[in-house]
């Protein structure tokens, strides 16, 4: 209790010193003294409140001053962020300071980040929507390329069209994409009602290397069809994104059994299945490979003690048997097939002198 | 001769103390009565008690006792002990030993059990929690949580007096509805005041990929294979294992005169709680409609609650009819703001199933779950006012909610 007691009694001090130290930096701004550090001062300030407009205007004109260094431009920019949340007039100031091409890109990608942060719960981003829209959409074809990147990424996650059609574009013409293919493709498949199975197929395709089309009555094996090590995030994406459909159950299965994919791919892939009797089939035949993947097979196994239609596996005898069999691998498999056997309320050794 | 123990009128093999003093009676059956010594079987290691004889008394780690001949109770308190909750279930024992012989006369195997910092779990601890939370998503109720906060629900906890209260009920909720299967599980938060190197991990909340956010998980951990509302698996663009989020700092949080605020952007709600949702950066935790489907939302608003208990500590604001306590007490007559849902008497929604103006129309869910098996009280009742959750520790209510934060004691 007293050591509770000292920890309170050294955060109200401490709660204490900082209102202090607020108000010094508060009044060192005001007075606008040039040979103060600026930058120390602002660090100290708590963040503004937006009926302080004295203060708010000194920030202004900190963050306007180009004489000024970044860091501390940045600096007092950031103290604003919750009079920005609020403040449509301060969030049109901040669309001006993020499109004007002869800002420093520092400054302009730190106003970006800022808006990120604000975007939940902002009342003036939610009214300004529109201008808001309307300078990511400038912000797309900027020089900037990172800012570029960031504002498609934005306009893209709101589902809007003209964006998605960009990242299409992207994703067939990777030499002028705008963000990495794979999350271009991440970002279309959230839309999961936008229609955009053909061009995540098609993606997918070209990552595997493939020349079949690949679609939900595809069924791989791509044993000499090694893809590039680089392309595992775009087929990984693509796999989320298409396991929305339930058509494409067959696929991803096909997937997470192919020895020439990567660990990666094929664990993501066996996650991703969510039909019990693709699973069920899949670890059959994993789980009783003597040639697989160790690893391979412990994520079927941990697919299997994590699957949501747990009773429709139990009645699967051939499977039981399959997961008793690979108790005896080693000590980590002996762990994961007693736990299954428990999730049904058996145990591995009074199973099998039940005969199962 | 049997000794029989009462913990809050409850006796039975399930005991989940927290730091909120609980009435104990202990009964012997001899003719005779009996000096004994309560204290905890192995010191310092694993969930440790504290008792009294008295609820305003100094806690002690051990006390002596008669207990009365023939089944007549001695009375005291007991409680968990600051800092020293437990690690799992049943890993305290309460022993009462003969004073003068110090022979074991009786034993009773308990939990401390309080919400701790996420970074701190132990590897069965984080397993644990994470197997209730795949367990309830499988079970289909996540989703209801998520549209009770989202769709529904926005309105009622959102830019509004109401936020902390609604969201501490929220959390309360969803943890109670976890403890049902997992009753040794607790919300852990995420401290978003200090970095989380073993939050943001693959064997726990996920490690972003670095191109394009999607979060990486062991095999083993059952969040690979999370879906919430037809999305498979989550994302989010930022880590905060080796920083912090720039956002509002524990002092000048806990400096707010009014966190209950949105006015202003003077209260919690704007910052730190919506600038730690949108430092993510992508993903459905950044987003109003979409963020309690990535499981990181109860961490963040775990914590969020724990700066309110925090501030509540600091100030003492715990008498439910003091306006420094809480802006507004009485009841919600107001069509303007701070509006109905907004004062101390009003019930909050979807808990009290109204469906009539300003209230969404839409019931969701049933009332506050009732803690059963193990000594609780039913506080917050099924249905229940503003108020039942804010003096969360019953110190001034004597009706606690039974949940504690392990860096935060009962004063």
């Amino acid at each position: 209790m007293d050591e509770f007691m000292n920890s309170l009694e050294q955060l109200r001090l401490e709660v204490e010193q900082n209102k202090e130290s607020n108000v010094k930096a508060r009044r060192v701004l005001l007075d606008g003294d040039p040979s103060t550090n600026v930058n120390d001062y602002i660090q100290k300030l708590s963040y503004v409140s937006n009926v302080d407009e004295t203060l708010i205007y000194a920030l202004k004109g900190i963050v306007e001053n180009i004489e000024l260094p970044s860091d501390t431009r940045i600096s007092a920019l950031e103290k604003l962020i919750d009079c920005i949340a609020e403040n449509e007039d301060l969030l049109n100031w901040l669309f001006s300071i993020i499109s004007a091409t002869q800002e420093t890109d520092e400054l302009r990608e730190f106003g970006l980040e800022l808006l990120q942060r604000i975007s939940f719960g902002s009342s003036a981003l939610q009214s300004q929507r529109p201008a808001y829209t309307a300078v990511l959409k400038q912000l797309v074809t900027d020089k900037n390329l990172s800012l570029a990147g960031s504002a498609l990424t934005t306009l893209a996650t709101n589902k809007d069209p003209e964006a998605q059609s960009i990242l299409i574009d992207g994703i067939r013409n990777p030499g002028r994409s705008l963000v990495p293919v794979s999350r271009a493709i991440q970002l279309l498949g959230t839309d999961v009602k936008g229609g955009h199975k053909a061009v995540i197929e098609e993606a997918l395709q070209s990552a595997l290397g493939t020349t079949e089309p690949v679609n939900s009555d595809f069924r791989f094996n791509l044993k000499n069809a090694m893809p590039p090590k680089e392309n595992n995030k775009v087929i990984i994406e693509a796999l989320y994104a298409l396991a929305a459909d339930n058509d494409h159950s067959g696929l991803i299965a096909g997937i997470a059994a192919d020895k020439a994919l990567t660990r990666d791919v094929r664990t993501n892939a066996i996650n991703l299945i969510k039909a019990p009797a693709e699973l069920a089939g899949l670890a059959k035949q994993i789980i009783d490979d003597p040639e697989e993947d160790t690893q391979i097979q412990l994520s079927c196994m941990n697919a299997l003690l994590h699957n949501s239609d747990a009773p429709f596996l139990y009645e699967d005898v051939d499977l039981n048997r399959t997961v008793q069999r690979i108790a005896a691998k080693s000590v980590l498999f002996r762990n994961a097939s007693e736990k299954y056997f428990q999730q049904q309320n058996l145990s591995l050794d009074s199973d099998m002198e039940m005969g199962v | 001769m049997s000794i029989n123990l009462n913990v809050n009128e409850f006796s039975g093999e399930n005991y989940y103390i927290g730091y909120t003093p609980l009435p104990c009676k202990l009964l012997q059956s001899s003719s005779q009565e009996l000096r004994v010594k309560l204290k905890n079987k192995v010191e310092d290691q694993g969930g440790q008690l504290v008792f009294r004889k008295q609820k305003s008394d100094v806690a002690v780690s051990e006390l002596n006792l008669v207990i009365p001949a023939n089944g007549t109770p001695v009375e005291f308190f007991i409680a968990g002990k600051y800092r020293f909750a437990s690690r799992a279930d049943k890993d305290t024992v309460l022993v009462v030993t003969d004073a003068a012989s110090g022979m074991v006369l009786f034993e009773q195997a308990m939990m401390v059990r309080v919400r701790r910092n996420a970074n701190d779990l132990s590897d069965h601890e984080r397993k644990r929690f994470l197997d209730a939370l795949f367990d309830f998503n499988k079970s289909g109720q996540y989703e209801l949580f998520c549209d009770i906060h989202n769709d529904d629900g926005y309105g009622e906890a959102h830019r509004r007096y109401g936020f902390l209260p609604w969201h501490r009920a929220f959390l309360l909720d969803l943890e109670r509805q976890l403890q049902i299967k997992y009753p040794d599980v607790t919300l852990p938060y995420w401290d978003f005041h200090k970095p989380a190197p073993k939050v943001f991990t693959p064997d726990f909340m996920g490690q972003p990929d670095s191109t394009n956010g999607r979060l990486k998980f062991n095999d083993s951990n059952p969040l690979f294979k999370w879906s919430v509302k037809g999305i498979d698996g989550l994302v989010r663009l930022n880590s905060f294992a080796n920083g912090t989020p720039t956002l509002k700092s524990l002092n000048e949080t806990l400096g707010l005169s009014n966190l209950f605020s949105f006015a202003n952007q003077v209260g919690m709600e704007s910052n730190p709680h919506n600038n730690a949702h949108g430092s993510f950066g992508r993903g459905p935790v950044t987003n109003p409609v979409t963020a309690p489907q990535d499981p990181i939302f109860y961490l963040l608003h775990c914590n969020v609650d724990r700066l309110w208990a925090v501030w509540q500590a600091l100030y003492k604001r715990y008498d439910i009819n003091q306006t420094t306590t809480y802006p507004y007490v009485g009841n919600g007559s107001r069509t303007s703001g701070p509006f109905v849902g907004d004062f101390t008497k009003d019930t909050l929604w979807p808990w009290n199933q109204d469906v009539l103006p300003p209230r969404p129309a839409v019931r969701r869910g049933s009332g506050m779950p009732q803690p059963v098996g193990y000594p609780a009280g039913s506080w917050p009742e099924s249905v229940f006012q503003m108020e039942q959750v804010i003096d969360y520790q019953g110190i001034h209510t004597d009706k606690p909610n039974y949940f504690d934060y392990e860096d935060i004691y009962f004063q």
